[in-house]
């Protein structure tokens, strides 16, 4: 007898195993359909909209504030005049930025630490007063 | 060095615990495939040699079964000892510690922050947004650089050629692109993080300007990342002849020492701020923290550099916003020797910024195929950038 027979034929053919199946499916769908399933999606809009709440602190932050252009900075202008190129701001162009601010990738990451292991400092400043020295002196014959 | 940071380079940062319950929703976030899964319902396991440390494992972990590695005991060690302990705070950090101390989602703790930071005994307090600022001046005319030797510029000849260039402040995705995408590397800007920047001026400008020998200076960094301790631990950052940071702690492990220090974190005063001479940031770097806010300060500087005026609107909304791949073009009028050296008034400068590692990948297609548009790619590995960084509060709405 085929299960469309059986079912129509006679109802008991359904076996007991199928209608506790078939309910607790009907209870599931019915939860889920509710309350479980809108606070599901809740909870995970809610998950993201922390996010969105940290990331309009620095927004504000940032609005505040008197200086919001890095090249504003006084204290980094005083770096640069004082320290990594001095007299004047000279970003990526010294000696001491190139040692102090810049790094490499991957296989050279090993090559790099060997290197800075065999200089100083204190050469990458000697370095950096000459090639200041060289730069002011083609300026003064440019003029 | 230090057994901990010799640990952290050889295992890596984060680990799952022997209570895992394998629920998988580690393996969802993890941006690399590093979380080995042998069966369902099995213990997850961490392969090292591909995990990027970032950490978006350890703040989904429903069960808080994933831990990080910590330097804790090296900082209170320092801290209780003979040394000068120098420390800097990065800009995500005071978007999120208030939530530690059940102060609302969203609250800027600034002040606190930096209070917080001098009860607990740090001699010296700095911003790592002073490093940003740095950061954006040195790779900001690296991109210039490249641009214009593009463009034939004279006086670019040395500059580096690849484009286009993709900002390198975030470990995970450095990590990311050392580990699958190695002819990638040329187009990473060579600028270090803020966080190593201000590391080496510290030992360097810093112990000059304070008349400190650099060898009795410990230098701490607090971080919104898990990363940052990979990052830290690496063997090329030693560029001031001794480790630029020594230790990097979490935001979590900011606020366990608040605790442990027995601080009212609310009856701190809100006006603390960091020490000067190299703690003075501007806003352009604190938004670093933020995903597309690495962009938006570069383009701020960038534009100045490039036409000699500063933005009308200093706010670039193009940039914002939380969809994974954004894209925006900025047009910049050029200065008058540099429109007659490039031959051309205008520079439109196209970006993009990529939020969350794996959406690089569509980008990496472009480059491959000849067809990128970009000057300028900003990569974060975090969603929402380093204000939802591995190192951040745990914030289990979801639960």
């Amino acid at each position: 007898m085929s299960h469309i027979e059986r079912t129509i034929a006679d109802p008991k053919g359904i076996t007991r195993r199928q209608t506790i199946k078939g309910a607790a499916t009907v209870v599931v769908s019915l939860i889920l359909a509710s309350g479980v399933g809108a606070f599901a999606v809740g909870t995970y809009n809610k998950a993201k909209e922390y996010v969105t709440k940290r990331i309009s602190v620095l927004y504000a932050n940032d609005s505040k504030r008197a200086l919001r252009t890095s090249h504003s900075n006084p204290e980094v202008v005083a770096l640069y005049e004082q320290f990594l190129s001095p007299g004047q701001v000279l970003p990526a162009k010294t000696e001491l930025s190139h040692r102090l601010l810049h790094t490499t990738y991957g296989a050279d990451a090993e090559k790099h630490a060997a290197e800075l292991a065999e200089s100083s400092v204190l050469d990458a400043q000697d370095e950096t007063y000459l090639q200041i020295e060289e730069l002011n002196a083609a300026k003064k014959e440019a003029k | 060095m230090s057994d901990i940071r010799e640990a952290i380079l050889n295992e890596g940062v984060v680990f799952i615990n022997d209570q895992c319950k394998g629920c998988d929703d580690c393996v969802k976030v993890c941006p690399s495939g590093a979380i080995t899964v042998a069966g369902l319902g099995t213990k997850h396991v961490i392969d090292s040699s591909k995990c990027l440390s970032c950490g978006q494992c350890l703040i989904t972990c429903p069960f808080a079964r994933i831990e990080e590695k910590t330097m804790l005991d090296d900082v209170r060690a320092a801290i209780a000892g003979d040394k000068v302990v120098m420390v800097q705070v990065a800009p995500a950090v005071r978007a999120t510690l208030g939530e530690e101390f059940g102060l609302a989602e969203g609250t800027d703790v600034e002040g606190k922050m930096f209070s917080a930071m001098r009860e607990l005994g740090f001699d010296k307090v700095y911003d790592t947004v002073f490093g940003a600022d740095l950061t954006i001046m040195e790779e900001g005319y690296e991109l210039v650089g490249r641009v214009l030797k593009s463009l034939g510029v004279k006086g670019y000849e040395d500059a580096e050629s690849e484009l286009p260039q993709f900002t390198s402040c975030c470990p995970g995705w450095v990590r990311y692109a050392e580990l699958n995408h190695e002819d990638l590397l040329a187009h990473l800007s060579t600028a270090k993080s803020p966080m190593m920047m201000h590391g080496a001026i510290i030992k360097t400008y810093g112990a000059e300007q304070l008349g400190i020998d650099p060898a009795d200076i410990y230098s701490v960094a607090i971080m919104p990342c898990t990363g940052k301790k990979l990052e830290c631990s690496r063997p090329e950052f030693v560029s001031s002849g001794y480790p630029d940071v020594d230790a990097v702690i979490t935001t979590r492990e900011l606020a366990q020492m608040i605790r442990e220090a027995g601080l009212d974190f609310d009856a701190l005063a809100d006006n603390g701020t960091p020490d000067s001479v190299m703690g003075e940031g501007t806003g352009a770097g604190v938004i670093f923290g933020n995903t597309g806010g690495v962009m938006e300060a570069a383009l701020r500087t960038a534009y100045k550099v490039l036409s000699g005026k500063e933005l009308d609107q200093l706010e670039i909304h193009a940039v914002r916003g939380e969809d994974g791949l954004r894209e925006a073009s900025v047009s910049i009028p050029l200065k008058k020797d540099l429109a007659e050296a490039a031959g051309t008034d205008t520079l439109d400068l196209n970006v993009a910024i990529v939020n969350g590692t794996k959406n690089v990948e569509s980008v990496i297609d472009m480059i491959d195929a000849g067809e990128c548009p970009y000057h300028f790619v900003e990569v974060m590995n975090c969603p929402g950038g380093c204000v939802n960084g591995g190192g951040q509060p745990i914030n289990h709405t979801i639960l």
